[in-house]
């Protein structure tokens, strides 16, 4: 039924339930029609015998037969009645009579010829009616008679009907219900048609139309004379198809319209294409120019830079006044800063190009940290914090890798975290995270308790030329491409960079490498020396304890630790664990602690053992005063932690006689001068003021320094003598660095096998990648400091010398301490000119407050509130240049510490004059 | 429900003495005198309580049982209403404690005189049928009936007040009736009327008997009897009857309302009234003065409409009665 049409549906609808209908009412009302006339032939027949009963009663009574015939006679007038006999009591016919004319023709119809007689017969009983004649009646229970009169039964009257009238009219009623049916069914089925019609094919129409419609098809107007419902509709139709095609042809039109605008655009897509394709070829080659041009403008800066450094740093040697000195560090500063710029950018540059490489060679990582620690040590230091370094106990003597971009990315980290950290600590650890036979995972960690970051400046973190928060850069200075260089690098190396940090409570920065472990020489016997042994560690600062604690645990020595001094010689007079040496730290809060130093100095010299006191002070008047104070065998902190386990190593092992060894602990600790008195170097370089620079600072150093100017001569010395050592410059004139090193080394010469160590401005992994195939045994970036040139003979000559950068800074005499040094607090401004100035503004606009509150303190005895004050104004002078405030506030403050108050009288005037002092300077130069 | 009402009335005989006799002799006379007392109202107690008795289920009986006890009651009657039914037997009280039973109709006169051995019984409401039949049964001496059927001289007469010339007169008697053919033949020789009287012994005789009849008679007198004339037969006799023009003389009221012209009936006041009458006159004698009465008060029904029909001037009811009062009273 589903699949049916409209036509099939609308004639089922009008058809079935007429149909239904027409057969149940004919049904019903032709079984009422025959069951009526067949009950009105039984009451008739039944009515006739009860009417004719009591009539007959007086002629059955009297055996009048006349009475009975004439009642007869008139009964069988009556329709259907066949016959009627009248009985008597013995039921013998009194009279009988048959309806002789009820199948005449004018009675019969056709239907009637063709039923069966089938008579139906009725009969009622003829009694005596009964007439009460007595007034006192006598009842059978009154009455004495036997035989009381009784109703009598006198006869019967049977009447018999015909059927066939009825039959007939039975027959004839159905017939007649039939016909009567069909012809409404026709009729109906007539009128569905012609109502199916009247709807099916406009609905037909309709459906092809909207058929057609949905095809896309194009149609003529729908007749709209249906009227009703689906005129209506056809009348939606034709407008609905009208604005479908109004709305195709408009579409038509856009989309015409579109795709030649689409043709057009994609015409000029493609030219634009062509024209972005010339231009990404024409940037991808300017980028190329540009790594070039950056590279050879490194090169070409590096090399003057190199000049300037280097003269600087030889000017700043010689005699100089005051304001010459200034100009000089200014310069060098400004000279190093922009350097570090240079070569950040440069980093970047290759990196962006992709050209930056990373070596694989052997090196040990204790001496990377080592070189770190120390390098930062005197920087952290002035900015007062404590730089500590915890080794890993296990980790291997050698490691592959690429050591100086490891060095890189560290001194990164720990370079930001002395930049951002104003007191407390640096901690730098290295973690074996994972290790297998050949593979090693280290993660660096360097924790600062300094400013911390806020999550926005999170965010922006190892983002290019970003820092944290743009302030920074006005504070701190920097280009902002540390850390991206350092993430790219990490990226290169196969590590990964991160860092955790809350802010005002510092940062972890943390660096994750996988390295290879060195198969060769990946033994450190010194770990094995020292087992069996037990120390006393003394060492108040729980972080250095642990660092110290750290490396005895290299050295296999059990170390029973104190905090306090006085259980210093209560330990090592215990029989029951035998000690072998002392080791003692001072850190910075004692560092000026007379008591402190001298309590200390007195127990360790009655104490009948070795020590030795590992000092957190870089600076050398602090140090001397320790020194004076008793205590002789000293070394500092930032020290090398090889030289500090070495020096550890021969204090335990030298117990016996470590009063003659004494000498050899303090020029192990105090002299570590430079000595490269015993070398030969071969200098070539086509640039006379490198050549200069270069001489001026090794023969400083006793270094025997022969020159060339370029490669043939260079052959020529080489094949005419040995040297120690020869600093090739790449680029010169006849012969360039990789010919004259190519013939040495494959020449029969005395220094062929000498190591030559590259000069060269250009970084550029290509040129790398020649020195190393040349036959040059490192490369040395331009410009040369004195500093490199140390650490390359460090590297490949093991002389011992080591500079110690905090030894380098000249301390001063307090009068001769500048009242304003610009350059320093450029410096404490992280270089930022502009930041320094308006830090020092500052402070001369707080300067009468620091000197008010002081002087009340004074004035009212409260020792208190003056150091607060004299605190308060020390901190204000840690970040500028007011070197001769700093140093008597600091002095003030020291004083009051340690409750020296003979001397507080004057040190308050001094304080007080340093003030003055700075605020005349001010006022005069404004 | 039973009745039970008892008003014991004292009658006390004082007997008259002219002489005045010895002291001694007055002593004695004074006890016998007082025991006679004694024992007369002993006696007079027991006899003097009528009991009436009727069928417990017949309206009529109850009625004219009502009727009497009321009517005794006005008359200061010590009495006792009993309804039996018509299976009691045997009665739950002693019948011969009472004076009079009054019995009211045949069956209930039948079980009274079953049942008692000397008390006096009044029967009414009785046919004459009945009473013979009753007669024969019991050979009792205080025993009296008054007779529900009236005389058949009284019939006769009201023929003879009815239609202005003589008719001849027909009826037909069944095996119940047939003893009083005699009295019948009598009855209309004394009255000079000419009877044609037909017998017979079963109902079905009776069409062609009647068919005889009627072709020799002027009028038909209908005699109670439940044979000849009983109401299944009414009918037929009636119709049969009008077909012939001949009027029809019933027994009844009830008869005249079938169809008959004129009948001579009693209506319950006069049977009551007769009936205090004769037991009045029983109380105060102690016995009956006939052992049986015909109703001595009447009342005549016509019939216009089948006095019209049949072409007959009737006279008023009462004249009809005054007419045959007339002839009875010359008798």
């Amino acid at each position: 039924m589903n699949n049916w049409g409209i036509k099939k549906r609308v004639l089922f609808l009008a058809l079935f339930p007429t149909l239904i209908i027409t057969i149940s009412l004919a049904s019903y009302f032709s079984f009422n029609q025959i069951s009526y006339l067949e009950n009105t032939l039984h009451q008739k027949g039944q009515l006739i015998a009860n009417h004719l009963a009591p009539a007959s009663e007086y002629g059955v009574f009297s055996g009048n037969l006349d009475i009975l015939d004439n009642l007869i006679e008139k009964a069988l007038l009556e329709k259907d009645v066949l016959n009627i006999t009248i009985t008597n009591a013995y039921d013998e016919t009194l009279i009988s009579r048959q309806n002789k004319n009820l199948y005449t023709a004018s009675n019969t119809s056709i239907i009637s010829s063709f039923i069966d007689e089938q008579p139906l017969s009725f009969n009622s009983l003829i009694t005596t009616t009964e007439i009460n004649i007595e007034d006192f009646e006598e009842t059978p229970e009154t009455s004495l008679f036997t035989e009381t009169p009784e109703t009598k039964r006198i006869g019967h009257v049977y009447v018999t009907l015909s059927s066939i009238s009825t039959r007939a009219q039975q027959i004839d009623g159905l017939l007649k219900g039939f016909l009567i049916t069909i012809a409404g069914l026709i009729l109906t089925a007539l009128l569905a048609i012609k109502i199916s019609h009247s709807v099916v094919n406009p609905m037909q129409n309709l459906t092809q139309a909207v058929r057609r419609i949905a095809q896309g098809e194009t149609i003529d107007q729908i007749n709209t004379d249906s009227g009703g419902e689906i005129g209506s509709l056809e009348s939606g139709i034709n407008t609905m198809a009208n604005e479908i095609q109004q709305v195709r042809h408009d579409l038509q039109t856009q989309i015409d319209k579109a795709t030649f605008e689409l043709k057009k655009t994609l015409d000029e897509l493609e030219i634009q294409n062509i024209e972005l394709d010339l231009a990404r070829n024409q940037a991808i080659s300017a980028s190329q120019i540009k790594s070039e041009f950056l590279a050879n403008m490194s090169h070409e800066i590096r090399t003057p830079m190199n000049g300037v450094l280097g003269f600087t740093e030889l000017l700043s040697k010689s005699e100089l006044d005051e304001q010459q000195r200034d100009y000089v560090t200014t310069i060098r500063s400004s000279a190093s800063n922009l350097l570090t710029i240079i070569n950040d950018i440069l980093d970047f540059s290759k990196i962006e190009s992709g050209k930056l490489n990373i070596e694989n060679i052997s090196f040990n990582l204790s001496h990377v940290m080592d070189d770190i620690v120390s390098m930062f040590t005197p920087m952290a230091y002035q900015n007062g914090l404590d730089l500590i370094c915890h080794p890993y106990p296990d980790l291997p003597f050698t490691l592959n890798g690429d050591p100086s971009r490891i060095r890189q990315i560290i001194v990164n980290l720990i370079g930001n975290a002395v930049k951002f950290t104003t007191s407390g600590h640096i901690i730098i650890r290295t973690i074996v995270t994972q290790q297998t036979d050949d593979k090693i995972i280290l993660k660096f960690t360097v924790t600062d308790t300094g400013i911390g970051m806020d999550n926005i400046s999170k965010q922006r973190l190892f983002t290019a030329f970003t820092q944290a928060d743009t302030s920074i850069s006005r504070k701190f200075g920097g280009t902002g491409l540390g850390l991206v260089i350092s993430k790219k690098l990490a990226e290169l190396m196969h590590g990964d960079i991160g860092f955790d940090s809350e802010l005002n409570k510092g940062s972890t920065f943390w660096l994750s490498l996988p390295l290879d472990i060195s198969q060769s020489e990946n033994i450190n016997p010194k770990h094995q020396l020292l087992t069996d042994s037990s120390v006393i560690l003394f060492e108040p600062n729980s972080q250095n304890r642990l660092a110290i604690r750290a490396m005895l645990d290299l050295l296999g020595v059990n170390a029973i630790e104190t905090g306090r001094i006085d259980k210093i010689h209560e330990l090592a007079s215990n029989p029951d664990t035998p000690i072998t040496a002392i080791i003692a730290g001072i850190n910075r809060p004692n560092i000026n602690n007379a008591l402190f130093i001298k309590n200390l100095a007195n127990t360790l010299n009655k104490i009948d053992l070795p020590y030795i006191v590992i000092s957190s002070s870089f600076d050398k008047t602090e140090n001397q005063k320790i020194y004076d104070a008793g205590i002789k065998y000293l070394i500092y902190r930032c020290s090398k932690q090889e030289l500090i386990m070495q020096t550890l190593s021969r204090l335990i092992h030298s117990t016996e006689g470590y009063m003659k060894n004494k000498s050899e602990l303090k020029f192990v600790t105090i002299n570590n001068e430079k000595n490269l008195a015993h070398l030969r170097v071969l200098l070539v370089d086509d640039n006379a003021i490198n050549l200069k620079l270069a001489t001026t600072i090794l023969e400083s150093r006793g270094v025997d320094i022969t020159t060339a100017a370029n490669g043939e001569e260079a052959i020529k010395y080489a094949s005419n003598g040995y040297y120690d050592l020869i600093f090739m410059d790449l680029h010169m004139p006849k012969a360039d660095g990789f010919q004259a090193t190519e013939t040495i080394r494959n020449t029969d010469n005395p220094c062929q096998n000498t190591t030559i160590i590259a000069l060269t401005a250009n970084a550029m992994p290509e040129e790398q990648l020649r020195v190393f195939n040349s036959g040059m045994n490192d490369i040395l970036l331009k410009p040369i400091t004195e500093k490199q040139l140390i650490d390359i003979f460090s590297r490949w000559h093991n002389t011992g010398a080591r500079e110690i950068n905090g030894l380098e800074k000249q301390d001063h005499k307090d009068d001769a301490l500048p009242v304003y040094d610009e350059n320093e607090g450029t410096q404490l401004a992280g270089g930022k000119t502009e930041l320094a100035a308006e830090l020092f503004e500052m402070l001369i606009k707080e300067l009468p407050d620091h000197k008010s509150r002081l002087e009340i303190a004074k004035n009212a005895d409260h020792i208190d509130d003056l150091k607060y004050a004299t605190h308060k104004l020390h901190g204000a002078t840690s970040y500028c240049g007011v070197p001769k405030l700093r140093k008597a506030s600091r002095d003030l403050e020291d004083i009051i510490d340690h409750k020296e108050t003979v001397k507080l009288e004057q040190a308050f005037y001094n304080t007080l004059a340093a003030i003055d002092e700075l605020l005349n300077y001010h006022l005069k130069n404004n | 429900m039973n009745v039970f009402h008892v008003n014991n009335r004292r009658l006390i005989h004082t007997p008259i003495c002219t002489y005045q006799p010895h002291i001694l002799y007055r002593v004695v006379f004074l006890l016998l005198f007082l025991l006679c007392c004694l024992v007369a109202q002993s006696a007079f107690a027991d006899n003097k309580t009528i009991l009436i008795i009727s069928a417990s289920n017949n309206t009529f009986t109850k009625s004219i049982a009502a009727s009497i006890a009321r009517t005794l009651d006005e008359h200061k009657f010590s009495y006792t209403e009993k309804y039996i039914a018509a299976d009691t037997n045997p009665p739950d009280i002693d019948l011969d404690q009472h004076s009079l039973i009054i019995a009211l109709n045949s069956k209930t006169t039948d079980f009274v005189l079953q049942h008692s051995k000397k008390a006096p019984v009044f029967s009414l409401l009785v046919s004459q049928q009945s009473y013979e039949i009753l007669k024969q049964k019991y050979n009792r001496k205080n025993w009296s009936t008054l007779l529900l059927d009236q005389p058949y001289q009284r019939h006769l007469f009201l023929i003879d007040a009815l239609f202005d010339k003589k008719h001849k007169i027909g009826t037909i008697l069944g095996p119940y009736s047939l003893k009083q053919k005699n009295s019948l033949i009598d009855s209309a020789s004394g009255n000079q009327q000419s009877l044609s009287i037909e017998n017979i012994e079963i109902t079905d005789q009776l069409i062609s008997t009647l068919k005889d009849l009627i072709n020799k008679t002027d009028v038909l007198l209908a005699v109670p009897d439940p044979v000849a004339f009983n109401k299944n037969t009414i009918r037929g006799i009636l119709l049969l009857t009008y077909r012939k023009g001949i009027p029809v003389i019933g027994f009844s009221k009830s008869y005249v309302k079938a169809g008959a012209v004129a009948a001579i009936y009693s209506e319950a006041e006069q049977i009551t009234r007769q009936t205090f009458n004769i037991i009045s006159l029983f109380l105060k004698s102690d016995h009956f003065t006939q052992a049986l009465y015909h109703p001595d008060d009447f009342s005549v029904a016509t019939n216009n409409n089948v006095a019209h029909t049949l072409g007959i001037k009737l006279k008023p009811e009462n004249k009809l009665k005054q007419l045959i009062k007339i002839k009875e009273d010359a008798k």
